[in-house]
């Protein structure tokens, strides 16, 4: 999983699919780095093939707890399998789609 | 509230399961005193049934001697002809034996002695009679024992002595000493009962207060007391049981209230639409009261305060913020009437990246009650971005200006030197036209970033095939390594797989990589181009012997503008923005380049991109 910084933002790129193997480690990552950096994050799905049920669960989870501080996971570069899963489960409401990363850090200012 | 029901409830069930303990306790020794009770009643019965028996047979043997012996003797007397005697001693034996009769009867029925003489009806004894006496028999029946005895009178005939002894006045009278000690066993069992009654309805209401002690006894103290009250017949105890449950609820509600009232002033009031509200908003809000205490915090005045939210509520500000000068005017605002809103941005730790915080505090008056709103934005990335932007357009005004400089001097040398110098004058349109090209390099790139910071620069999806690429790539600038003496090697696998993405912006990033180290690299140095697919993703590294970077510097060489303060980087000229626009143009692509070098020695750049698997 590679992190960039985009100016005051964490820009995740998890590489590969994201399935029960990875999604512990991806959720407790992801978190640690919204503590980081007050929830400047920017999931990168573009090295995403496809999501397992867990792996929604983590992505789910991760929008759940900045819910509750008043903000959206951002996702950029879904490709359209994972956003017709996000779609059919009913989960996309709870992010925010961005075409690009660069989109998603501007959504910031 | 849900829980004080479900102690009380755990506790009555438990003082239930107590209580049905004790009346299982109870019936059982009922059963005990029951078995009990049977058992010694069967033994008296058969006791007194063994007795009678026993005292039966007696009766009937001792009929059976004395008629034996009266049997004797009337045969002797009878034959000595002394019939009075004979009476007599029936007479006698009747009365002390308690015979219901006793005679001697002929063969023809005449009755000759009877213990009762009214029944006597041979008053004086034939010489010689005839007829046969009865059989010896015996019989017993309703009590009485008949005994029937021959008489033989030698020289006269038969007789029989008839003896009936009645047997069960006697067995009576023995049995009244036993019937007597049964009554008496019963009686006792009896008072033995009631006294167990009624010490066990004095004791049951300090037994149930036990009961329920021990059931309440491992709750927190909330159980629902009410539920544990004591019915007052119980007792004295139970009524002082309930005057004591009593205080204790009454207690309970006071402190109740106490707690609710103090929760109205110094707590979040229960969640409504306003807390909801609060806690959906995208910026940190803090309600703090005249004692500089925490009210009310919301999720994201947590996480921008990287504390806990609730440990915020209730703590004093001072510990939750720590920019003293923020904490005084959220004090100002809470205790001046007259203070107005003040807004304060506050870097975490010094540092711009690490966080920009904005905080604005409002004074809030509510019914005589001051406190301070305290609303807390991330403006980080706002400063950076701002930041950014003051740098860039300060570089790019440096950047344009030199070579405007440039071309106006030596428009001006052309303008005076046209008619006299021609040599000199082209000599300057050279100048002018190198500069005039650097110009518009720059100019380009220029838009390239401000498009790339709009959002608007766009790729277009082509086919494209590295290795052709790579060819081109080689072709046009095998010139400019032969002019500087440099060796430039491609080491590229037989064959490169065709890869989605924008054709041009990915030659112009290859461009750039090889043209950066083609100018950092002095005369008579090597540059080495390879290309490989690992994990579906195709690596193109482009190493040189150059002058490297330093540590420190590989990360800043990708920020737009910047130039390496090494005077031998300087001396090559540049706008800054080659690197920046490449690495943007490869993670567009979902890619990215990275650098590793060392200075003196030389740098390795390596574009990543992703490559469809099997296309390999």
């Amino acid at each position: 999983m590679q992190t960039q910084q985009r100016g005051a933002v964490i820009v995740v790129r998890p590489e590969g699919p994201l399935t029960v193997a990875e999604a512990d480690g991806f959720r407790s990552r992801v978190s640690e780095l919204i503590r980081e950096n007050l929830g400047r994050v920017v999931v990168d799905a573009s090295g995403l093939p496809y999501v397992d049920s867990r792996g929604l669960e983590s992505l789910a989870e991760v929008a759940q707890e900045l819910a509750t501080t008043g903000k959206g996971l951002k996702v950029c570069a879904a490709n359209d399998t994972i956003r017709q899963v996000l779609d059919l489960t009913g989960l996309s409401p709870h992010f925010e789609h961005f075409e690009d990363a660069n989109a998603a850090v501007r959504s910031f200012l | 509230m849900a829980t004080d029901k479900s102690a009380a409830r755990q506790a009555f069930a438990a003082r239930s399961e107590l209580l049905r303990g004790d009346s299982l306790f109870a019936v059982l020794v009922f059963a005990v005193v029951a078995v009990f009770l049977f058992t010694l009643i069967t033994s008296v019965w058969r006791n007194l049934a063994f007795s009678k028996d026993v005292r039966q047979k007696a009766g009937v043997q001792n009929a059976k001697v004395v008629a034996g012996v009266l049997a004797t003797t009337a045969e002797a007397l009878i034959t000595t002809d002394e019939l009075s005697t004979l009476r007599r001693v029936l007479a006698e034996a009747g009365l002390e034996h308690d015979l219901r009769w006793c005679r001697v009867v002929l063969p023809d029925g005449g009755i000759v002695a009877d213990a009762k003489p009214a029944d006597i009806t041979v008053v004086k004894l034939p010489t010689s009679w005839e007829g046969q006496a009865a059989v010896a028999s015996h019989e017993f029946s309703d009590g009485v024992a008949k005994f029937t005895f021959p008489l033989t009178i030698s020289g006269r005939g038969e007789a029989t002595l008839e003896v009936a002894a009645e047997i069960g006045g006697r067995l009576d009278a023995g049995l009244a000493p036993q019937t007597a000690q049964m009554a008496i066993a019963c009686l006792a069992l009896a008072s033995m009962l009631l006294v167990h009654r009624h010490a066990r309805f004095r004791l049951k209401a300090i037994g149930t207060i036990h009961e329920i002690l021990l059931a309440v006894g491992g709750k927190d103290g909330n159980a629902d007391f009410s539920m544990l009250e004591l019915d007052p017949k119980l007792g004295r105890e139970a009524v002082a049981w309930n005057k004591l449950l009593s205080e204790r609820h009454s207690t309970q509600i006071e402190q109740a209230i106490e707690q609710v009232r103090e929760t109205l002033h110094d707590r979040p009031q229960a969640a409504d639409e306003v807390a909801t509200a609060f806690d959906v908003a995208p910026f940190g809000l803090l309600l703090v009261d005249d004692r500089m205490k925490v009210t009310r915090a919301n999720g994201a005045a947590a996480v921008l305060l990287r504390a806990e939210r609730d440990g915020m509520v209730r703590c004093d500000v001072a510990q939750v913020i720590e920019h003293e000068r923020i904490v005084a005017e959220i004090r100002a605002a809470t205790r001046d009437a007259a203070s107005k809103r003040a807004v304060i941005e506050a870097e975490h730790n010094g540092s711009v990246v690490a966080g920009v915080l904005r905080f604005t505090i409002c004074p809030v008056r509510h019914d005589g009650a001051h406190f301070a709103l305290v609303a807390i934005e991330d403006v980080t990335q706002q400063r950076v971005a701002q930041e950014a932007m003051n740098s860039f357009l300060a570089k790019a005004a440096h950047e344009l200006r030199t070579p405007l400089t440039n071309v106006r001097l030596f428009v001006e040398d052309a303008l005076e030197q046209c008619e006299r110098d021609v040599v000199a004058t082209s000599k300057c349109l050279n100048v002018i036209n190198d500069e005039a090209q650097r110009l518009e390099r720059t100019v380009s790139e220029i838009l390239s970033v401000s498009e790339i910071e709009a959002g608007s620069f766009g790729l277009k999806h082509d086919d494209v095939r590295v290795d052709v690429l790579l060819q081109q790539l080689k072709a046009d600038h095998e010139a400019q390594a032969r002019a500087k003496r440099i060796e430039i090697v491609f080491e590229l696998p037989p064959k490169l797989p065709v890869i989605q993405g924008d054709r041009d912006k990915i030659a112009l990033v290859l461009h750039n990589l090889l043209g950066n180290a083609l100018k950092y690299t002095l005369e008579g140095g090597r540059v080495v181009v390879t290309a490989a697919v690992e994990k579906g993703r195709i690596n193109v590294g482009v190493s040189d012997t150059g002058i490297g970077i330093t540590a420190d510097e590989v990360e800043r060489v990708f920020d737009k503008f910047y130039r390496s303060k090494d005077r031998q980087a300087n001396a090559v000229t540049g706008s800054g923005l080659g690197l920046a626009i490449s690495r943007e143009v490869a993670r567009l692509h979902g890619g990215d380049i990275t650098l590793e070098s060392q200075h003196g020695e030389g740098s390795t750049f390596t574009l990543t991109l992703p490559a469809a698997e099997g296309e390999a």
